[in-house]
């Protein structure tokens, strides 16, 4: 069964369409980049699956179920922007994350801090924003979930720390679970991608396996991004 | 889960609150050494201050159970916490006891600051003693037996408690009904206080006018007079608590609704 189902998907926001008719579903154990400009509706379609946005028709299945408690159990999600309470320490977030996710796994989040050495004692308002956007990474990456949601997860960070972060979801991901990646800066990620969809104007222009893209047009999906959605 | 929620949102609150209330403690102990030893005049100022000091905890208590809402669930963390995987009877309770909790613990700093500062003073402690009395008064010419008493005091406890429970989820529910919205939210909530205690009003107007008019008002008197005494008080309290509890469900039932159906955090 698809771990990610969308069925005749629409938002919009009053008169302002942000998804039209999207339909889409993802296999456990990929890796699957979803790809468009800005205001394309990438982070509309992630927070429905994660129930953060009701969507306006259509529904969106998470291990065959509509967001609820059950779906927030096993889905994994990185917002786009920083939900981190600033009065906060890292090692409040840790048992935070601790109390209310049975599949959070703490040690592997202490090993990923100490890596990119952050403290734990550390309090949240004295970190910069590219340093909370590393511990809200970690934190998310840290649970064992079957669907992880990652909103722009590089985009605010350093290209050394880009690395570290692509390869430690490579590395942390159970095989048996799927990576939604939400992003523009397709080189970067390109080489960690099974799949690709291309979402325009609130409409899925493409989904194909990455081997299948480039057998095709005979260019990366960089290259071929900049094909589609030239300006 | 309601538990470690609560821990999370005493956190947030509490380092609020415990120095408010630690400097109004601390400001009633000098005062009230201030007057013994008859500095008059910085002990007047200390009560200007400890004023300040009470109206500032109890505009806090305002202030937070709205920001602790709004910023917690219908703003950037709430990416965080309607993300949790719990249904919305844990956030909303989790926010409602705690604000319940420090509203109970501030009546109890102010009065015991209150006591610090004019506990010794003659006229304060007659006072106390006058209420004293006129309560033992009562009681002895209330014809109720003890256990009686009791009871009503227990459902006076929930009409309060209910009371200060729809207050708070009014203000919860009129924060969620601005979910309907896509622009102008804080607007929208403030409407939506005007509104709904507006209608209540009028509506609740209306009942007792068409009960006047219809007779069912005088008939329901006449029935009640009937009553035993202790009969009549408890008609009346399950009145005062039915007036309670009616809202505090509607409102509970309308933020519910809001946050499982029509979440919309842009």
């Amino acid at each position: 069964m698809a771990i990610l189902d969308c069925r005749n998907l629409k938002k919009s926001y009053g008169v302002k369409s942000a998804l039209s008719n999207v339909n889409l579903s993802i296999e456990p154990g990929r890796i699957v980049g979803l790809l468009g400009p800005n205001g394309s509706g990438k982070s509309t379609l992630i927070k429905i699956c994660t129930g953060l946005l009701t969507p306006s028709s259509g529904e969106a299945l998470i291990d065959g179920m509509s967001p609820s408690p059950e779906t927030k159990a096993v889905v994994s999600y990185l917002p786009e922007n920083t939900y981190l309470n600033n009065w906060m320490k890292v090692s409040h977030m840790l048992s935070f994350f601790q109390d209310f996710y049975a599949d959070f796994n703490v040690a592997k989040a202490k090993e990923m801090l100490k890596n990119l050495s952050i403290d734990e004692k550390d309090s949240l308002k004295s970190l910069s924003k590219g340093t909370k956007e590393k511990v809200q990474l970690i934190l998310v990456m840290a649970r064992e979930a079957k669907l992880y949601l990652l909103d722009e997860p590089i985009g605010g960070v350093d290209p050394a720390a880009r690395d570290y972060i692509l390869s430690t979801i490579i590395k942390n991901y159970n095989p048996d679970a799927s990576v939604i990646i939400s992003t523009h800066l397709i080189h970067d990620i390109e080489q960690v991608l099974d799949d690709v969809v291309f979402i325009k104007d609130g409409e899925i222009s493409l989904s194909s396996t990455v081997d299948d893209l480039r057998e095709k047009h005979g260019v990366s999906v960089d290259a071929h991004f900049r094909e589609v959605f030239r300006c | 889960m309601l538990r470690k929620l609560m821990k999370y949102e005493f956190m947030a609150t509490g380092r609020f609150f415990l120095p408010l209330f630690g400097a109004l403690i601390i400001i009633s102990a000098v005062n009230s050494i201030l007057w013994r030893i008859g500095l008059s005049v910085p002990a007047g100022i200390g009560l200007a201050v400890s004023v300040i000091l009470i109206i500032g905890i109890w505009v806090i208590v305002l202030l937070l159970t709205i920001q602790r809402f709004w910023s917690n669930l219908l703003s950037s963390e709430g990416y965080l916490m309607m993300t949790l995987p719990l249904g919305p009877d844990h956030l909303i309770l989790s926010k409602l006891f705690v604000a319940a909790i420090w509203g109970l613990a501030s009546s109890i700093v102010v009065f015991g600051s209150i006591l610090i500062m004019a506990g010794t003073h003659e006229g304060f402690i007659n006072i106390l003693e006058a209420i004293r009395e006129a309560f033992s008064y009562a009681l002895m010419y209330i014809p109720f037996a003890p256990h009686q008493i009791a009871l009503l005091a227990t459902q006076f406890a929930i009409a309060t408690i209910l009371g200060a429970f729809a207050s708070t989820l009014l203000i919860y529910a009129c924060m969620s009904l601005s979910l309907f919205a896509n622009k102008h939210r804080v607007l929208i909530s403030f409407g939506a206080y005007i509104a709904i205690t507006t209608v209540l009003q009028i509506i609740f107007t209306l009942l007792i006018a068409v009960g006047i008019w219809s007779g069912a008002l005088h008939s329901f008197e006449t029935a009640v007079l009937g009553f035993t005494s202790f009969g009549q008080a408890q008609v009346l309290t399950w009145i005062i608590i039915a007036l309670a509890a009616i809202p505090c469900a509607l409102f509970y039932l309308i933020t519910r609704y809001m946050l499982k159906n029509r979440l919309n955090l842009q």
